[in-house]
């Protein structure tokens, strides 16, 4: 490392360097029986420079030759990519839980004691297919840029998950995630098995407006368009229906929705942001307000405006944090929690449709806030109860218009999806 | 490169054992609008060991020759865990011992072309979208990417395999006062850059079909009689069919293991299917999977019969099958899974685009793909655009269409098949892992009864 910072400075370009590892190992159990358990191990660097103007980057797996890898970025800053941003110098962040000692003596055994806990929790309430997974992560990532930041981070997390497949393939899944190795509550399996009786009874709502219950699994079909909405390289695009709504109504005032990676209560919390930004709690919409728009170093530069800490590694789609450079994105997002239980938010609804999971939340026309989805488990509501699984039905609409006829939002905030409650909407298109 | 990841494989007292280490050189020259977004040439490698013990199969992926022996240890320890807590022990479908180098044929390598000279070919599509005035914004990249792969198992295989792929694909992003609509460009191949020369024509009719969506009726919920142009067939073969003939997907679900047997009438008798890898100069052309068998063409239904399935070595074992040669994985980061090469419903001679119009009379004609996805039996993906068939003529463009359905009930509502195939330049198929050169295609395609999402 101490090789390639010294080989960095002699370009005279402004340089960050980002590297991380990181151990991951899993079990998975497929229809009751063990299926796989397999370890990885990786790491890598990349190199960003910023000299008159212009932006180099490069990456590698094997620090092996550090002057090969500042070559392949002083090369790339020759072809003319704008940077008009120079790095932060951040020299102090708050001290956030993101990693637990005990996660490092985990094993391959333990995390399948688990997985066989819950699939024989699941096995004994239910005759149907019960998958089971458990997986480990730890990483140390660290950023060093010219401006003096140095700043190391090491992360955990466990992630648990249990589901029952029907017949007809729809999944009854709960999933839970902590710092290191702990077992899934059985009242959550336990929930999932409630539901899966649902599944004997298959129900075709009429096609027209309905009330649509969002879990949070279900969830990024609408926040994929916030994020996109809210993006600061979409207005500089000019390509968001949000472009001059900055302190206006667009959504009901129920709705406050954060992007918070300061919240160290689950795994994945962020002091600063892959480019050594200081994280913090940004809300996007204040009771139904449009609060403004959230930046990277680079498009807060073509902006005009103060970064906002929101430059990552990844996008919606994912991404490998080495091969990616760091751009516009909301990790955290999440409504704040309502009042509401679930049963009320049935009783609420009356009738309509409750999804747990969609199918194609990624495909349309996001960046006008379009969604249609199909229903990979939609369960149907009528006289405030659970009477049926949905089928062969679509939901559509736009969240610019559905969020002004939110009516609801539920008090469980669910870990595993970013501790998003569920939502209610009213007048929500089903077509079948 | 052999002789040193056989001297790996020695680390390792197992019953079998393979490693693939691959060098993955990229290249991207992206465009954002008319700027020059990200520009980066890089390669980066790593290995994946796979070690079979006592019926107990395990991976490891690395990236530090250094941790070689960690890793080993890792995968036989998990080797070792799967052996003593699995009821089925794993076994290996044979493959006939290979030892050989193999370089496809390819016009115009892209190492053989400068970075300038495929930032100008990025550039000259991407102005055709922006010269129009709806266009409001691109994102639009030259991508190549070259595998370099190398394979030995402990069976004695030994195989160097290049792969190259390369692209200009993205999207273009049109408004209308506060109406915003964009549409995917896709062109590419896996036999060279030739593929991404003289394609003005392709993107300028294209920006015209995604200006013209601006003025495009939504379409209205309900269930219609469709067609489906070549590239939304070929996405609906790989969705709502393809992955069902992934044996890996199926293997442990027993409802849907009995519902797909061999010799189950599937679809109607219009139907018949095909994965090929080894078609010549395709997307996606490859001679050996990541386990080293020869890839080859599978008949996966023949008049609506299921008559075949897509196999790794391990699969094949256990569903009595030979391996197909179908285990691929994205790059060094991963242990290969079963993958989809290239599959297309056969086209009927007797029925071109005219008697399939006449065939319908009165529904939708649905263009172009942005995307699918399956769950369980059910699946969904979004047509680009599509038009309104009235009396067999043609009508209004729509927008914003989504169709979903379940596998079983739309294989046997395909009314006729068309004889025009068209194979697919750009793949993405993400099933845990990105396989860029997943290829599918067909010929322009009847469906009664779908359903289509919007509003109603």
């Amino acid at each position: 490392m101490k090789d390639l910072i010294e080989c960095a400075g002699r370009t005279g370009a402004e340089f960050e360097i980002y590297s991380r590892s990181l151990e991951t190992k899993a079990v998975n159990i497929e229809n009751s029986e063990l299926k796989g358990a397999n370890s990885d191990m990786s790491s890598g660097i990349s190199l960003r420079l910023v000299k008159n103007g212009m932006s180099g980057f490069s990456f590698t797996r094997n620090l092996i030759d550090p002057k090969g890898l500042v070559d392949n970025a002083v090369a790339s800053l020759a072809a003319g990519v704008e940077a008009k941003f120079s790095f932060p110098r951040t020299r102090e962040c708050p001290k956030l839980r993101t990693y637990s000692d005990k996660a490092d003596g985990i094993s391959s055994e333990e995390l399948l004691v688990e997985g066989f806990r819950m699939r024989d929790l699941l096995v004994k309430r239910v005759k149907a297919q019960v998958n089971t997974r458990v997986g480990l992560f730890i990483s140390e990532s660290r950023i060093i840029n010219s401006a003096g930041t140095d700043i190391t981070w090491k992360e955990s997390s466990v992630e648990k998950s249990g589901s029952i497949v029907s017949g007809g393939g729809s999944t009854y899944s709960v999933a839970d995630c902590g710092f290191d190795l702990h077992p899934m509550p059985e009242a959550s399996l336990e929930n999932i098995t409630r539901l899966f009786e649902a599944d004997h009874v298959e129900m075709r709502p009429a096609p027209g407006k309905h009330k649509v219950l969002f879990m949070p699994r279900a969830m990024n079909t609408l926040l994929w368009r916030v994020q996109s909405g809210a993006n600061g390289q979409s207005l500089h695009q000019k390509i968001t229906p949000l472009e001059g709504k900055t302190r206006e109504k667009i959504f009901s005032d129920i709705l406050t929705l954060r992007n918070n990676p300061l919240n160290d209560a689950i795994p994945g919390a962020r002091a600063v942001d892959d480019e050594g930004v200081p994280c913090a709690d940004f809300p996007l919409v204040d009771k139904g307000i449009f609060k403004g728009f959230y930046y990277d170093l680079n498009y807060a530069a073509k902006t005009g405006v103060t970064p906002t800490g929101h430059g990552f590694r990844r996008s919606v789609w994912g991404g490998d944090p080495i091969l990616m450079r760091p751009q516009p994105y909301l990790g955290h997002l999440y409504f704040d929690k309502g009042e509401k239980t679930f049963n009320d938010l049935l009783k609420e609804m009356g009738k309509g449709i409750v999804v747990f999971g969609a199918l194609g939340y990624h495909t349309g026309n996001i960046a006008n806030g379009d969604f249609s989805i199909g229903l990979s488990l939609g369960l149907y509501v009528e006289g405030g109860r659970i009477i049926g699984k949905v089928k062969d039905t679509m939901v559509s609409g736009n969240i610019y218009e559905i969020m002004k006829r939110a009516v609801a939002v539920g008090c469980d905030s669910d870990p595993a999806y970013a501790n998003n409650p569920p939502v209610l909407f009213d007048g929500v298109d089903v077509s079948n | 490169m052999i002789n040193k990841i056989k001297e790996i494989l020695e680390l390792v007292e197992a019953d079998y054992a393979d490693i693939r280490y691959e060098v993955k050189r990229e290249t991207m020259a992206a465009f954002s609008g008319r700027e020059l977004a990200r520009v980066n040439t890089n390669s980066a490698d790593g290995y994946v060991l796979r070690v079979l013990y006592k019926g107990g199969f395990s991976s490891t992926a690395f990236t530090k020759s250094e941790d070689a022996a960690k890793a080993a240890a890792a995968a036989l320890a998990n080797a070792k865990l799967l052996s003593r807590n699995i009821k089925k022990p794993v076994s290996l479908a044979g493959t006939p011992v290979i030892k050989t180098e193999f370089h496809p044929e390819i016009s115009e390598s892209p190492g053989t072309i400068s970075l300038e000279e495929k930032i100008d070919l990025a550039r000259t599509y991407n102005a055709i979208l922006l010269n129009n005035p709806k266009v409001v914004t691109t994102s639009l990249a030259y991508s190549e990417i070259c595998r370099d792969k190398y394979f030995a198992s402990t069976e004695g295989t030994e195989i160097h395999e290049e792969l190259e792929t390369v692209s200009i694909a993205g999207l273009g992003t049109a408004k209308s006062g506060g109406l915003t609509q964009s549409a995917l460009f896709l062109t590419g191949g896996s036999d060279g850059v030739h593929r991404l020369r003289n394609r003005e024509e392709y993107f300028e009719k294209n920006t015209k079909f995604l200006t013209d969506m601006l003025s495009a009726k939504p379409v209205t919920g309900g269930v219609y009689n469709v067609i489906l142009d070549q590239e939304l067939a070929g996405v609906f073969t790989h969705e709502a069919f393809g992955h069902f003939s992934e044996a890996d997907l199926i293997e442990d679900r027993p409802e849907l293991r009995k519902k797909m047997s061999l010799g189950a009438q599937l679809g109607s008798e219009v139907v018949s299917i095909i994965d090929d890898p080894t078609v010549p100069r395709q997307l996606g052309f490859y001679k050996f999977d990541d386990e080293g068998v020869p890839a080859k063409r599978v008949q996966l239904m023949k008049k609506g019969v299921l008559t075949g399935r897509l196999h790794s070595r391990r699969t094949a074992a256990a569903f009595g099958a030979e391996a197909t040669g179908h285990c691929v994985a994205e790059d060094y980061r991963y242990a290969p899974i079963v993958r989809m090469g290239t599959i297309m419903i056969e086209p009927d001679p007797a029925t071109d685009f005219e008697k399939l119009l006449r065939q319908l009379d009165n529904g939708l004609y649905l263009c172009g793909s942005k995307g699918g996805q399956t769950s369980g039996e059910n699946f969904t993906f979004d047509a680009a655009w599509g038009f309104e068939v009235k009396n067999g003529k043609i009508g209004q463009m729509l927008r914003d269409i989504n169709i979903m359905g379940n596998m079983f009930t739309t294989m046997k509502n395909i009314a006729a098949v068309g004889n025009d195939p068209l194979l697919s330049e750009f793949g993405g198929c993400g099933k845990g892992q990105t396989n860029r050169r997943s290829c599918h295609g067909g010929p322009h395609i009847l469906i009664n009864g779908v359903v289509v999402g919007g509003v109603k």
